[in-house]
């Protein structure tokens, strides 16, 4: 792996080769905003992982009741994973240089990821009204916290789009356009799994988790 | 503004005009590093005030009629995560971090400068945040800087209700500036080195400060979790981290959660922490002592790999802080196995220290002096964490005072002799000048000698049972005479060495207009920072074109060249091969 071979070199010895060679120092804002969202990823995998680890536990509690899924939740992935299609179709459509269609596209996945957004406010109502608050059960609790935090990050999200498609818009410079829409879609992807892991993880929550795998 | 570092700007000059966009808008890093020290500097004032109202009550019990029992908790608390997050992780991390990474690789600026500037006003906003819990109905948190619950949010502690709710929000945008932040540093030092800086060819301070970076990249998300874990207790009723309980002969509403969920959140977050803040130092220290030795840091290989591994380790030992919640003896075990294996990287580390500073061309300057100060508080405190890391011997010294003479040794004192040493060594880049000898020295000695006669005697307390968090120990029998006259010695000693930090203060703004002036590279050091053309470097840092680098920062005193140290821009000689 090319971190070990870093690492293994003898910086103190002379390296008579020219400079470019040994490192071409050239960093272009496409690679530099791709590693940072990699990164930024990475960050909310640790983040999501340890909330899971937390429930995890928490299933083998003795107070844990299971959760009650309100069935609209299956409806909200399905537009969940709409949305993923429509922005993975735009980043194909960008790649071969159609960026007005890119950009329709894009739309239509941030227009979908809002609907998302407003299916899990009202799966919350449902329960709510049902009485089932955050402090009726651990499930529960876990239930608001996870998709409180899920959606929060696909609003970030949806904001980060929206600014960038109006920057595209106004530089209507097609490279702009790849780039905003290769990123979006890495995240868009990205988020849509965790939904998935979480969800399953709720559907799972009679007795602990670890018994069914 | 594109600024990584393939653009080659044909002005000398095209930073922002105006004062708005230039001192406070700014993105640049070097005025975005200066806020976040100021701002760190600001509120860690107030943790130092703190510290002495705590000694005030300890050292002259029932002398000062406005410290009781509830403000006294609340001091503690308030200390502690001041010191531990908003003055130390933030100056490190925002302040050095900001400053000297584009500088150290080369680069124009950070790749993402807007973030960061977003990253440093929400950090002032978790501040002001903090400081305003002081003054809600209630008051701050006086939950000790760990949080614990049950009792951080039911009633009896101080601050149970706004002061949690503002602890745990401040802590929330805390986080949230830090990954601005975060993501900025590891992106910059992986992606914007300037041609030929590879990276075994950073310093140790870039090293350091990457790592650490990284670390709390992993490591503030479970304090992330766990404080909106326990606003939702707070503040919607459920029962994560809350078992059922009977309080005042009614049971709560609460009921069926675990305490020790939090406690491994915490301390997931809370051990990694302790090495966020100083492995930067670490680094730094490396550097301090390579220059002012004249001599190239022995061993650069092992420092950069124990940085690594002690980075990976301290996410497998965060349990030694939970010994006494009751654990699996074989878990107690694991934690304490691998507590005691962390001290052979860090070993490494202060003998490669030792070794540079032998037979080398020691010149006892104020960053040496802090340097070397360094190193013999971090190993007192290392050894006493030996201790604590077994079980059997942290089970009767847990929540004694010699616990908080351990940690103040190794992550308190240790890590602000660094930053103190680091500011003596940087001022002249980032100003133009030196500071003031005499009060350096004057500041120096009161604190190196200040702080042992504060922390070190407290090993002793510890010994002796004293318990840690008691605001009195009227009615502990078994505490004698003597122990009380040495807590009134070292509260003494702990205002003397408040009011040299005072002195450092005066000197920091005194040596802006009066300080001897200094050139570019006053300490005739080879890293980059040293090599701008203007000092202290204009906005895109090094003028028309992007410098290249053609060796590793630790050139000194090469045998065969005249001048004892080769900057890094400096290409190879013709011959110079041969000369080695
Ligand atoms: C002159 C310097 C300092 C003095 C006199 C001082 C004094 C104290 C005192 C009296 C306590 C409370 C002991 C107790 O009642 O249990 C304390 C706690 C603490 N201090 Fe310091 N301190 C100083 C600097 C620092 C620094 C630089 C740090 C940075 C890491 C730090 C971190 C802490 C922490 C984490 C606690 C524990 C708070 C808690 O128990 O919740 N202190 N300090
Ligand atoms: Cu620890």
């Amino acid at each position: 792996m090319s971190i070990f071979r870093h690492i293994s070199t003898k910086p103190w010895l002379l390296d008579e080769r020219p400079a470019n060679v040994i490192h071409p120092g050239l960093a272009s804002r496409t690679s530099t905003t791709k590693s940072g969202l990699r990164l930024f990823l990475g960050v909310i995998t640790a983040l999501f992982a340890l909330l899971s680890v937390a429930y995890i536990e928490n299933t083998t509690l003795a107070y844990w009741t299971p959760l009650l899924e309100p069935q609209l939740l299956w409806l909200n992935t399905a537009v969940l994973v709409l949305s993923s299609l429509t922005i993975q179709r735009a980043r194909n459509l960008a790649a071969k240089d159609l960026p007005v269609q890119a950009r329709r596209l894009l739309i239509t996945s941030a227009v979908l990821a809002v609907a998302f957004l407003f299916g899990q406010m009202f799966a919350w109502l449902e329960l709510l009204q049902l009485g089932y608050f955050a402090s009726v059960n651990a499930s529960y609790a876990f239930y608001y916290l996870m998709t409180a935090l899920h959606g929060l990050h696909i609003f970030g999200g949806i904001t980060v789009l929206v600014f960038a498609l109006d920057r595209a818009y106004r530089e209507d410079n097609v490279d702009t356009i790849k780039r905003t829409v290769q990123l979006c879609a890495t995240y868009w992807h990205y988020l849509l799994l965790i939904w998935v892991v979480l969800f399953a993880m709720m559907l799972m929550d009679n007795g602990s988790i670890l018994d069914k795998i | 503004m594109v600024s990584t570092n393939i653009e080659d700007s044909e002005l000398d000059s095209h930073g922002p005009q105006t004062f708005l966009t230039k001192y406070v808008w700014s993105q640049d890093h070097k005025v975005i590093a200066i806020q976040y020290m100021g701002t760190a500097t600001a509120i860690g004032l107030v943790a130092l005030v703190l510290s002495w109202f705590m000694r005030l009550q300890i050292g002259f019990p029932d002398t000062f009629d406005f410290i009781d029992s509830e403000s006294y908790y609340q001091y503690v608390t308030m200390h502690g995560m001041i010191m531990v997050i908003y003055l130390l992780t933030a100056f490190f991390l925002g302040g050095f971090g900001n400053y000297l990474i584009p500088l150290m690789v080369g680069a124009r600026d950070m790749v993402f400068p807007y973030l960061n500037m977003l990253s440093y006003w929400f950090y002032l906003l978790s501040v002001i945040i903090l400081a305003s819990s002081f003054f809600v109905p209630g008051g701050a948190t006086g939950a000790g800087w760990t949080l614990y619950p049950p009792q951080s949010i039911l009633e009896g502690t101080p601050g149970s209700d706004w002061g949690i709710i503002l602890m745990l929000v401040s802590l929330i945008v805390f986080i949230i500036a830090f990954t601005m932040g975060g993501l900025n540093y590891v992106i910059t030092v992986l992606q914007a080195r300037t041609e030929g800086m590879t990276m075994m060819r950073l310093p140790l301070t870039i090293w350091g400060i990457f790592v650490a970076t990284i670390m709390g990249l992993l490591a503030f998300p479970a304090l992330f979790v766990g404080g909106v874990m326990m606003m939702f207790d707070k503040v919607l009723g459920t029962s994560f981290f809350i078992p059922a309980i009977v309080s005042m002969g009614e049971s709560l509403e609460y009921g069926g959660g675990s305490p020790l969920l939090f406690q491994h959140l915490f301390w997931f977050f809370g051990h990694p922490e302790v090495y966020i803040v100083a492995l930067p130092g670490f680094g730094i220290v490396s550097d301090l002592i390579s220059v002012h030795a004249r001599k190239n840091i022995f061993g650069y290989r092992q420092m950069v790999w124990a940085i690594v591994i002690i980075g990976a380790l301290s996410f497998i030992v965060w349990a030694h802080h939970m010994y006494v919640s009751g654990m699996d003896p074989a878990f107690g075990f694991f934690f304490a196995i691998t507590t005691l294996i962390i001290a052979l990287p860090t070993a490494i580390k202060v003998y490669n220290w030792v070794l540079t500073l032998w037979r080398g061309n020691i010149h006892f300057t104020l960053p040496m002096l802090f340097a070397i100060a360094f190193v013999f508080t971090f190993v007192v405190g290392g050894l006493t964490g030996l201790f604590l890391g077994n079980v059997v011997v942290d089970v009767p010294l847990s929540d004694t005072y010699f616990v908080v003479a351990h940690f103040h040794m190794v992550m308190g004192v240790a890590p602000v002799l660094v930053v103190f040493g680091a500011i003596y060594h940087w001022y002249p880049k980032a100003t133009g000048r030196m500071m003031n000898q005499t009060m350096g020295h004057i500041h120096f000695w009161v604190t190196f000698i200040g702080t042992y006669l504060i922390f070190f005697p407290m090993h002793f307390l510890g010994f002796v049972g004293i318990p840690r968090r008691y605001f009195t120990f009227d009615g502990l029998d078994f505490i004698p005479e003597s122990a009380l006259t040495l807590n009134a010695a070292i509260s003494i000693a702990a205002f003397v060495v408040g009011a040299a930090q005072m002195v450092f203060l005066f000197n920091l703004f005194w040596s802006i207009r009066n300080g001897k002036k200094a050139d570019g590279n006053p300490w005739r050091a080879t890293s980059m920072e040293w090599q701008t053309p203007q000092t202290p470097p204009v906005h895109g840092n090094w003028g028309a074109s992007l410098p290249v680098v053609h060796r590793w920062a630790y050139d000194y005193s090469l045998p065969g060249v005249e001048e004892d140290f080769v900057p890094q821009t400096i290409p190879v000689a013709e011959g110079e091969m041969d000369e080695r």
